[in-house]
């Protein structure tokens, strides 16, 4: 398998409810290797798409490739996979170690060890013989990875899966995925409503908006788009980019369309910067300094909205 | 599938509700026989022909077990949301079905070994005994369940469609009593009105063929091996049905 191999596409995926569209022509791509961040607001499809690629639902419309599989052979492919999607779901009745230890056989998983491995790598090793039912959110969530990690997945598919966690569960949570895809070179799919922390973790993003995604982007090229910067605009911006090099000294810069420069240097001295350029007949039109992260990145993406 | 039967019997295993369902049918039915000895004191006479001999009237209640031990199996299963983990795995919902309806139909049989020996067990150990009387009770009771097995697998079967297509346990019950209590009733009345039609001729035909009322008439063929035949052929053909349906709905269900 080389590195960009394709680990599950999607082509034009549709999923209707009625006459709502809860996925609208969604394509998308998940490499090996990838920690792949799924941002959308509420509604915006992303569980849909999740569901139907764990086999939950069916979709009405579109195509998926999973490991190069399609159609009726996907099935067989989905045992490379672990997944928690929505709340995890479990025996109520049933402690944290007998759950896992009926999924184990049920999935023909080799070794009782495996599910004390499991349990430590969630760090539930001491609610092992807890009851379900009498689990905490966060720790409802740790059985759900738990469970998702004990065939030892090729891909994983999260949603929403820091959900109810505490902070030093989440620092856990982050931990374990950064392991999991760095040594054992683990595929992820997640999705999270905290952009701060998806953005800790993920190597490149889908942004969904309304049932279709709406732009895929690596996680190195929203950083140099987010980065903070001058944005001048100007009146001559071949001249402007003569003097920010020639009397500046920098080459830290970007000249774009419209007469607009990002500048990337001289970001605790603006005046320098509009000293100079004025001072060798640059007419500076207008100056504000820029920046952005994954939330605002998103907004912008999708013009404003109310919660991602 | 040999995986899937050994994690559901390990779940089972460790569910109470296994215990406490089987444990109340072997309570109610010590009651009987309590009740038996305790008129047996008071100058009663009732011996192990009389007592052993009811088995072989509560069919139905055969059919009550089914909903039952189907429930112990499925209970929870749509409420809890469990079903995803195994459809996300990859395992294929032709086996998530036969898997719990195979497992349905074990306990099923576990429960009916169990209850009956408990029952007749009792009723030889507690009542008064007539060794010519006693043989022929057995074997009435042997014919009995020889007919009443496949159709109580075939009541089995109803309850593993109504839990796999309906969502809800509450649903899925009130449709098992439907199909296997309530439809002959509704049949009888359908081909009442239609009586001399060929419709009424259809109808009436038709409702001997459904599983408890087939069952009803054993008692009064001992002995009757085409009608022995008749039955298995009968609990076979709502078995095949009944998973049919039940696995096709699955397949566009949801989960």
């Amino acid at each position: 398998m080389n590195e960009n191999e394709a680990v599950l596409v999607t082509y034009g995926l549709q999923r209707a409810y009625g006459s709502c569209m809860a996925l609208d022509g969604a394509s998308m791509m998940v490499r090996r290797g990838d920690v792949y961040g799924l941002v959308g607001r509420n509604g915006a499809g992303k569980t849909t798409l999740m569901r139907m690629v764990t086999g939950q639902s069916e979709p009405s419309g579109g195509e998926m490739e999973l490991f190069g599989a399609s159609g009726k052979d996907m099935r067989l492919q989905r045992s490379r996979t672990g997944a928690m999607i929505e709340t995890p779901s479990f025996a109520p009745f049933l402690s944290a170690r007998e759950n896992l230890e009926y999924y184990r056989l049920q999935r023909g998983i080799p070794g009782k060890g495996v599910v004390d491995e499991v349990l430590e790598q969630v760090d539930l090793t001491g609610a092992g013989k807890k009851k379900f039912k009498s689990f905490s959110l966060g720790m409802k969530q740790r059985l759900g990875l738990a469970l998702a990690l004990m065939n030892h997945p090729d891909l994983l598919i999260l949603d929403e899966p820091i959900n109810g966690l505490d902070p030093e569960g989440v620092a856990e949570f982050r931990q374990i995925l950064r392991t999991l895809n760095q040594e054992r070179q683990t595929t992820i799919l997640i999705s999270s409503h905290i952009l701060s922390e998806l953005s800790n973790v993920a190597t490149r993003y889908g942004f969904m908006e309304k049932g279709k995604l709406l732009e895929e982007i690596s996680a190195a090229t929203l950083h140099d788009k987010c980065r903070t910067c001058l944005r001048l605009e100007v009146d001559d911006p071949a001249k402007a980019a003569a003097v920010l090099q020639s009397v500046l000294g920098t080459d830290r810069f970007e000249v774009l369309p419209g007469g607009i420069i990002q500048l990337y240097d001289y970001l605790d001295d603006p005046k320098q910067a509009s000293y100079a350029l004025t001072q060798n007949g640059v007419a500076l039109l207008a100056m504000e300094q820029k920046g952005a992260d994954l939330e605002a990145y998103f907004l912008s993406l999708i013009g404003g909205g109310r919660d991602a | 599938m040999l995986n899937y039967i050994r994690a559901e019997i390990y779940k089972l295993l460790r569910r109470k509700y296994t215990y406490i369902a089987l444990g109340v049918m072997l309570l109610l039915e010590a009651l009987l026989v309590g009740g038996f000895v305790f008129t047996n004191a008071g100058g009663g006479h009732t011996g192990f022909w009389d007592g052993s001999l009811l088995v072989a009237g509560m069919g139905a209640v055969g059919f009550c077990a089914c909903m039952i031990t189907g429930d112990v199996v499925f209970a929870g299963q749509y409420k809890n949301a469990t079903l995803k983990n195994e459809v996300s795995f990859g395992l294929s919902r032709t086996r998530i079905y036969l898997g719990k309806f195979i497992v349905q139909t074990l306990l099923s049989i576990v429960y009916m070994v169990v209850m009956i020996v408990f029952y007749v067990g009792s009723c030889w150990l507690f009542l008064y005994q007539d060794p010519e009387s006693d043989l022929r009770a057995l074997q009435i009771i042997g014919y009995f369940l020889a007919v009443g097995l496949p159709l109580w697998i075939g009541g089995q079967a109803v309850a593993c469609m109504c839990q796999f297509l309906l969502n809800g346990e509450m649903a899925a019950s009130f449709a098992y009593v439907g199909i296997v209590f309530v439809l002959d009733g509704v049949l009888d009345i359908l081909s009442m009105m239609n009586y001399g039609s060929r419709m009424g001729e259809v109808l009436a035909t038709v409702k001997v063929y459904l599983p408890r009322p087939m069952l009803d008439m054993a008692v009064s063929v001992v002995g009757d091996w085409t009608f022995l035949g008749e039955a298995w052929l009968v609990g076979l053909f709502w078995v095949a049905v009944c998973t049919a349906i039940g696995l096709s709905g699955f397949y566009k269900n949801s989960i």
